[in-house]
């Protein structure tokens, strides 16, 4: 990764207090890649490296609309497809804090792995 | 960009501004605008430092001052002073620690390839080992921080990892170590098991 910018966003990716960490929630979700998510918002990936490395927007609705306007003025991205991600982003985040066991749950609803034919 | 010139006082003077006032945009900016610069800036008078090293200076300097921007005073110099400073006092605490993990690693080298039997546990004419007694009843992470305590490790990130409350804010990092810490030297002290460096 060459571009320092992008290579601090990966790293900002884990924290709470970034919005990178949003995002990523999302993009894990749709099975995207980076190039994946910039499509997804409309976007360059020089802009998403800038995306992640904004502070995570307020979860209330009315502040939450407010964030993404800012972030979304300031950096030239269509704020109702960054708003339909962050939702999703921060509603699965909701949902690993409070449901550690999740995994576990979904894993439970996978089918079954067919029956292996060279069993005895 | 100008790699050999920060971004005009003005300049960091309003990003810092939108930064203590909640900004969402301004922690972006913040990095955009510095991070070339204190790269650059690192390896103009660092040029024998690990690059990674740097890297993670410039890094480090930047998100402290993204997360925490009332720690820079503007009354008391310029905010890219303030980078460069914060930048290499990283830099020369990075430098140290890892100067310490390499000597921790020579000697556990020296101890493998010594040919020398004391080295090995478990044999049946070797004296029993005395656990220490400062360690007596802690649980691995507060062995871990007691170890970090003991080798001068001073950022609140580093015991916040250990103690894995990277999800807090800063603040709240900041008052659940200091607790943890205090709780774990005073037992430690009891035990007769903690000499502190002095700073």
């Amino acid at each position: 990764m060459s571009d320092p910018l992008e290579a601090l966003a990966v790293r900002v990716d884990a924290s709470p207090f970034f919005l990178g960490r949003v995002l990523l929630a999302y993009a894990d979700s749709e099975s995207l890649d980076e190039a994946g998510l910039a499509r997804a918002l409309g976007c360059a990936p020089r802009v998403l490296a800038l995306l992640r490395l904004c502070r995570a927007p307020r979860e209330a609705a009315p502040e939450l609309g407010q964030d993404l306007d800012e972030i979304g003025d300031r950096f030239g991205v269509d704020a109702d497809r960054l708003l339909s991600v962050v939702r999703r982003g921060q509603a699965l985040l909701r949902l690993q804090a409070v449901a550690p066991a999740a995994h576990g749950f979904l894993m439970a609803a996978r089918d079954a792995e067919p029956p292996r034919e060279d069993r005895p | 960009m100008n790699l050999s010139s920060p971004p005009s006082a003005e300049q960091g003077l309003d990003v810092h501004r939108r930064l203590c006032a909640g900004s969402r945009t301004a922690t972006a900016e913040l990095c955009a605008a510095y991070l070339p610069y204190l790269l650059a800036w690192l390896e103009r008078v660092e040029p024998r430092a690990d690059p990674h090293l740097r890297t993670q200076a410039a890094e480090d300097a930047l998100l402290k001052l993204a997360q925490v921007p009332w720690s820079y005073r503007p009354e008391r110099g310029g905010l890219a002073t303030y980078l460069r400073m914060s930048a290499r006092c990283d830099l020369s605490n990075a430098e140290r620690s890892e100067r310490r993990h390499h000597r921790l690693r020579i000697s556990l080298a020296i101890v493998e390839d010594s040919p020398q039997a004391g080295k090995y546990l478990g044999r049946e004419d070797a004296a029993p080992i005395e656990p220490i007694p400062a360690l007596q009843g802690l649980d691995e992470k507060e062995r871990r921080v007691l170890e970090l305590i003991a080798e001068g490790e001073r950022r609140t990130e580093a015991f916040a990892a250990v103690l894995e409350l990277s999800n807090l804010s800063p603040a709240e990092q900041f008052g659940e170590v200091k607790r943890a810490k205090d709780r774990i030297k005073k037992r430690a002290r009891r035990a007769g098991g903690l000499r502190e460096r002095s700073a």
